[in-house]
């Protein structure tokens, strides 16, 4: 098949995915007790009518999604319910780089601390270094996210006084540092023991042999031969996870009061805010998306018997 | 203002001493007309100055008009406006701009949360439903406004000082419409200016310098950061990042008084916890004894002193001492164990015993106090008359939601902060018709006090028909009040400026720096 049918058909299918999400998605609100205007004080009948017909919650099922499609389409991700003075396109690119950027920093700090420690620990399996980087690994693991967090926050904020506690200051960087460390920890548990399983899978396979027994040293060895052939699969179970890292930890964001998609789709959710929820899902199932055909073409480039 | 301006009185007050405040969730609007929550409200208190205002403590003071005149029958008042007043892009501000907005206010187009604020005024609910009658309001001079009421109220004054009867400029709303409450397009008469405003971090505002008494605000530049975790925002002022919190974690009382000492202000509220019951259908409809055994069942103190723990006074009336008080029931002086033995009573009189015991569930909204309040108070009812109690917890939509249907409802939780430092404003919510009225409460004799309450132009008199309206819900057992409410902030020591409001509102106007405020 071309290239350029292969690339409409995953086009169309990646359209229709994200149309069924979003279709799922306004289904779930619209079921879900409670409305985006139930509040204590309610309006006169007359001031309720001018709300609906505002934001479109007097439509019926078919007409509100196919409505919210054409303008989203157009690049119109429609008003926010909850903050009346901002569109959801607004308030998600303020959202995004945060999210994006304490993500990408944190994932970049744990696979690349991952491969030195996995590395080390693959070259002498089964003693006391190997055991104690399982150790580490599951330590960092078992560790949850709303635990490091505030931790982080009260040693190096509070006690220490390096960095801000939580929200966004000035310098900016400064205020993405705690979370970022947050994130990064839990990925370096996962990263360490799927390299570490990767590698050693690896070790004893006939290529791996052969090159031993030309005599190659242990650190031509391992770079030039093991991490190659091990990296394909080890990213194969790394990236998923990434994804959920790359679409916003709620639980970080929140912590350190950092204004994220993660945060943004709780609020959203909490506030019955159709619009923004419907726009986090979108970018959300975006970035999916993008970051699958991405792994696709990475590994394609590593490893060739994938290319077909 | 030129957009390099703009960016000048940024930097430029941003580099001079900064107040940051914790100010709770992400504010709904800027817009004084349809800001609805707190945290939105504590921002345009900043922004806007209406006819009147509150000083520090609350008090009613003039505002935008330096003073008033009200005719003989209550129902025309006549507003001075100062003739140096000001919006913030040096253009003045007059009465014709007060018409304008109070006009906004009340069109539906708007759907302004609090405009039942402003029904008083003649023709306002006219207006709201759709209808153009014409509004009470009208300019009869550059700097003299009227408005006209459809009834005599003692509180006008006070309402005016709302968000909801703020001044917008009429050209920033045509010309920008939603994106009026942008920076550099926002046009407000407060003694600040919006300078920043980064959606879910913070609003960044800087003193306007077209304010008419500019030299008495002694901050350069506030920044109210969103501050929707209390331990995180407790962690900030620790941390030195704030000065002043919106409140405090729960159940940390003594802890954060070891540490920060009196910097920690705990003060009276305008408002009263209270759970409700649903008098639409059984077990508690035309049932008096069974409400009433509840209701006494419950000890206050005990609720006060080991649930709730910062610093509350239990309540057996609606009204705060500071606006009058309730009158205490007839049982408030007797020992714990005849109150019981009362409750006993009126349990067995409802037909319930502790070999038939009742079975009733107890609603509140996800709050980890009130889990621990709800979980006490069932453990009360069962110890005094073997009640059996199903706490059931519902996120907030949902739960008032299902409050106002009642339908499901037997006993929830409610509550109420007040608007205004107003008795009435405690009893209206309870009125015929009111959406807020969960429990359904309606008696004549309430409903004729309370008008004689709305009517009266004393406020002594005021305040004895809204007590008497208080004693018919009360005694109909509609409502079991538990405490009123406390004010709850960490307050940095370099901060002055900072006093106890029953209202909770804290204007940035009224607080400086002690180690010196740049002017």
């Amino acid at each position: 098949m071309s290239l350029l049918l292969k690339l409409v058909q995953r086009l169309l299918g990646a359209a229709l995915t994200l149309l069924l999400l979003l279709a799922f998605c306004l289904a779930l609100l619209r079921a879900v007790p409670g409305g985006p205007f139930d509040g204590e004080r309610i309006a006169v009948p007359e001031v309720q009518a001018a709300l609906a017909a505002r934001y479109g919650t007097d439509q019926g099922y078919w007409q509100q999604l196919s409505q919210y499609l054409l303008n989203a389409v157009r690049g119109d991700l429609g008003p926010s319910f909850q903050y009346a003075d901002f569109s959801v396109s607004e308030l998600l690119a303020q959202a995004l780089p945060i999210t994006l950027s304490i993500g990408a920093i944190g994932l970049l700090t744990a696979w690349l601390s991952a491969l030195p420690i996995a590395l080390l620990a693959v070259a002498h399996p089964g003693g006391w270094l190997a055991a104690s980087v399982r150790g580490l690994s599951s330590g960092l693991m078992s560790t949850p996210k709303f635990v490091s967090a505030p931790m982080l926050a009260l040693v190096f904020a509070v006690w220490l006084g390096w960095l801000p506690s939580a929200g966004l200051g000035e310098p900016l960087w400064q205020s993405l540092v705690l979370p970022s460390l947050s994130l990064a920890l839990t990925q370096l548990g996962l990263a360490i023991r799927v390299l570490y399983g990767a590698l050693l899978s690896v070790l004893n396979s006939e290529v791996i042999r052969a090159a031993r027994a030309r005599g190659l040293s242990a650190q031509r060895l391992q770079w030039r031969h093991l991490l190659p052939i091990a990296l394909p699969t080890a990213l194969a179970f790394l990236l998923p996870s990434a994804i959920a890292v790359l679409t916003g930890s709620a639980v970080v964001e929140q912590v350190f009061g950092l204004p994220g998609l993660g945060r943004t789709l709780v609020q959203a959710a909490l506030n019955r805010d159709y619009t923004m929820l419907l726009g986090v899902v979108t970018v959300s199932g975006v970035i999916v998306l993008a970051v699958g055909w991405a792994l696709e073409l990475l590994l394609g480039l590593l490893d060739p018997r994938r290319r077909q | 203002m030129t957009r390099a301006l703009w960016l000048f009185l940024v930097f430029s007050s941003a580099s001079a001493q900064t107040l940051e405040r914790g100010n709770g969730p992400e504010p709904d609007s800027l817009d004084p007309h349809r800001a609805q929550g707190l945290s939105a409200q504590q921002i345009t208190r900043d922004l806007y100055e209406g006819l009147t205002r509150e000083d520090a403590r609350g008090a009613i003071v003039p505002g935008v008009a330096s003073a008033w005149t009200v005719s003989p029958d209550g129902l025309l008042w006549t507003f001075t406006l100062r003739p140096e007043a000001r919006f913030s892009d040096g253009s003045a501000l007059l009465a014709e701009d007060f018409v304008y907005s109070l006009k906004r206010a009340l069109s539906p187009a708007t759907a302004a949360p609090y405009a039942g604020s402003l029904l008083l005024i003649a023709g306002a609910e006219q207006r709201l439903r759709g209808q153009p009658d014409a509004l009470g309001v009208q300019a009869v001079g550059p700097h003299t406004l009227e408005i006209r009421l459809h009834r005599p109220s003692l509180d006008l004054s006070a309402r005016l000082s709302l968000p909801i009867a703020m001044p917008v400029k009429r050209s920033c709303v045509e010309l920008h419409g939603v994106q009026c409450t942008r920076p550099g397009k926002l046009v407000s008469n407060g003694p600040y200016q919006l300078a920043a405003w980064r959606p879910l971090a913070y609003v960044q505002l800087v003193r306007n310098p077209h304010y008419y008494q500019v030299e008495q605000v002694k901050i350069g530049a506030v920044r109210f950061h969103v501050t929707e975790d209390a331990a995180e925002e407790a962690r900030r002022f620790a941390n030195g990042e704030l000065h002043l919190t919106e409140t405090i974690p729960p159940g940390r009382l003594t802890q954060l008084r070891t540490r920060f000492g009196t910097a920690l202000q705990v003060a009276p509220a305008h408002g009263t916890f209270f759970l409700g019951f649903n008098l639409a259908r059984p077990p508690f409809a035309n049932n008096p004894k069974l409400r009433e055994a509840l209701t006494l069942a419950i000890d206050r103190a005990r609720v006060v002193s080991l649930l709730t723990g910062t610093g509350e006074a239990p309540a057996f009336g609606l009204l705060p001492t500071e606006l009058g008080g309730s009158t205490p029931p007839v049982w408030v002086g007797l020992s714990g164990s005849e109150r019981e033995a009362l409750a006993r009573a009126a349990y067995e009189a409802a037909g319930y015993s502790r070999a038939e015991p009742l079975e009733v569930e107890l609603r509140f909204n996800t709050s980890a106090l009130h889990r621990r309040l709800m979980l006490g108070i069932a453990v009360m009812w069962e110890q005094v008359l073997g009640v059996r109690t199903v706490l059931r917890n519902e996120e907030w939509r949902v739960f008032v939601q299902n409050r106002r249907a009642r339908v499901v409802t037997q006993v929830f939780r409610g509550g109420w902060n007040a608007d205004l430092a107003d008795p009435l404003d405690f009893l209206e919510p309870f009125a015929p018709g009111q959406p807020l009225n969960a429990s359904g409460f309606a008696d004549p004799a309430f409903t004729a006090q309370l008008e004689l309450a709305r009517a009266a132009l004393q406020p002594e008199a005021r305040l004895q028909a809204a007590r008497a309206a208080e004693q018919r819900l009360l005694g109909a057992h509609a409502i079991v009040p538990l405490f009123h409410y406390t004010s709850k902030h960490l307050v940095s020591p370099r901060l002055g400026g900072y006093v106890a409001n029953p209202l909770d509102h804290h204007p940035s106007r009224y607080f400086y720096f002690r180690d010196g405020a740049t002017p």
